[in-house]
């Protein structure tokens, strides 16, 4: 019996704790959604789908500290933003998208990985096509699987291996032909 | 491969996180000012939804608990019966010892019998010596009256507030304050409080009024009581701000006070 009263307890936990998160980054969220959209109503639009994105991954959300949890907000506003965008000028982007591109797996070569160390790493992704970037913070940053950014971005989840797959091989590249931090 | 993860992941946290400050920076004050009449505009949909959200996905369980503990005070009340001290119908004097002292039989006066001599000990005995007059019937014995206590009524939150405050609400002030100043404009009135914590300055506007955010505050957005509050972090002061039935109260404290204060104001009943 006990358990099912943790749940209740968890759950109305659950509840505060993103309504204070809502009240204390709703003047980001709302001012950076009207940044990008320029419209008010897509803009609460925005915010409403964020916060149900939020509430997917409230269990993350906890154990990040202040200013992480900030850019983890910041971060998934911009993401919903461009989402809506995308939908809304039906731009499916993974029109195109070949599944052979998934064949290679696609994986960053782990020694080059090593070598290149973070901050080339950062940089590299910073440099990655805008979509690619997105997925790769989508999947490394915000912790969502493939299916949740499907979800997200409205692409099938294969195509999101397969831009995740590009993604991976484009860091390589990128990774290789800046050697000369080598 | 879980340290090809994990770089990767670093990389991608430290560029979110440069992202968002370049993001917050970008913002400028009138995209902000649209997006605190967004907010207001559109606070108790989110809510709404958080609230809703949340909680559907529970109902079931909810119900299935409570048919459990139906079920459990059931299975309880049946299983571990405790023996009622009270039979409601007579049994055999045995079963009944353990609950009973044996009823006095009535016996006829006791006579007189001399004091014992000072050097014996009285002897204890469980008869009672002084009852001689046991009656079959019970004497009434009157229960005491009943006093009239009047119940408890909401006692008006006057504690603090200064006789010539004129407005309707007011903070619990904390001891150690003290007042320095009180001021009356055409439409609000202003208490200054100092304290070696720092100043105290609760303000009550008649109507609701615009309350400038200063450059260098933080912003943010919590709940005192039922209203979302606008609440300015200025260095080691805190400004609270929200309106209740057509007023604006604005409150500054010290930052560790600051939120216990601000739950502390009250509707100041006597108004």
């Amino acid at each position: 019996m006990f358990p099912l009263f943790f749940l209740w307890i968890e759950n109305d936990e659950d509840r505060l704790f993103l309504e204070s998160v809502y009240l204390e980054y709703s003047r980001l969220m709302y001012a950076q959604a009207l940044k990008i959209t320029q419209n008010g109503e897509e803009a609460q639009d925005v915010v409403s789908d964020s916060m149900m994105a939020l509430m997917k991954k409230i269990d993350l959300l906890r154990t990040l500290p202040c200013n992480k949890l900030q850019a983890y907000i910041v971060i998934t506003v911009k993401h919903t933003a461009i989402n809506l965008f995308h939908r809304k000028k039906r731009q499916r982007i993974d029109e195109g998208v070949a599944i052979e591109d998934l064949a290679g797996n696609g994986s960053v070569d782990q020694a080059l990985l090593a070598q290149a160390g973070v901050e080339n790493i950062k940089n590299a992704i910073a440099s990655l096509p805008a979509r690619e970037k997105e997925i790769m913070l989508m999947k490394y940053f915000r912790e969502l699987t493939d299916e949740e950014i499907a979800q997200e971005t409205g692409l099938r989840a294969v195509s999101v291996r397969v831009h995740l797959s590009r993604a991976r091989k484009h860091l390589s590249q990128l990774l290789s032909e800046r050697r000369e931090w080598q | 491969m879980k340290h090809h993860q994990d770089l990767l992941k670093e990389a991608c946290t430290q560029l979110a996180m440069e992202e968002a400050e370049q993001i917050l920076h970008d913002l400028d004050e009138e995209t902000m000012e649209q997006a605190d009449q967004l907010f207001r505009r559109h606070r108790k949909t989110v809510l709404a939804m958080l609230s809703k959200g949340k909680k559907s996905a529970v109902p079931w369980l909810r119900a299935v608990a409570c048919l459990i503990f139906i079920i459990g005070g059931v299975w309880l009340a049946l299983t571990h019966q405790s023996p009622d001290p009270v039979p409601l119908s007579p049994v055999s004097t045995a079963s009944v010892a353990p609950y009973y002292s044996p009823i006095p039989t009535f016996s006829p006066i006791p006579t007189h019998t001399p004091a014992p001599s000072p050097t014996q000990p009285p002897i204890p005995t469980n008869i009672p010596t002084s009852s001689p007059t046991i009656s079959p019937i019970p004497t009434h014995t009157p229960s005491p009256v009943p006093t009239f206590t009047p119940l408890p009524t909401q006692t008006p939150f006057t504690s603090s507030v200064p006789d010539e405050w004129g407005g309707e609400y007011f903070p619990s002030i904390p001891s150690g304050y003290q007042l320095s100043a009180l001021e009356q404009g055409g439409n609000m009135m202003r208490a200054t409080y100092e304290a070696k914590e720092g100043l105290l300055i609760f303000e009550e506007y008649f109507q609701p009024t615009t309350v400038p955010i200063p450059e260098s505050a933080q912003a943010s957005y919590v709940l005192v009581n039922e209203y979302v509050a606008l609440q300015m972090a200025v260095e080691d002061q805190i400004i609270l701000c929200w309106e209740a039935d057509g007023r604006t109260i604005i409150l500054t404290a010290p930052a560790n006070e600051a939120m216990e204060l601000a739950l502390s104001v009250k509707k100041l009943l006597n108004k």
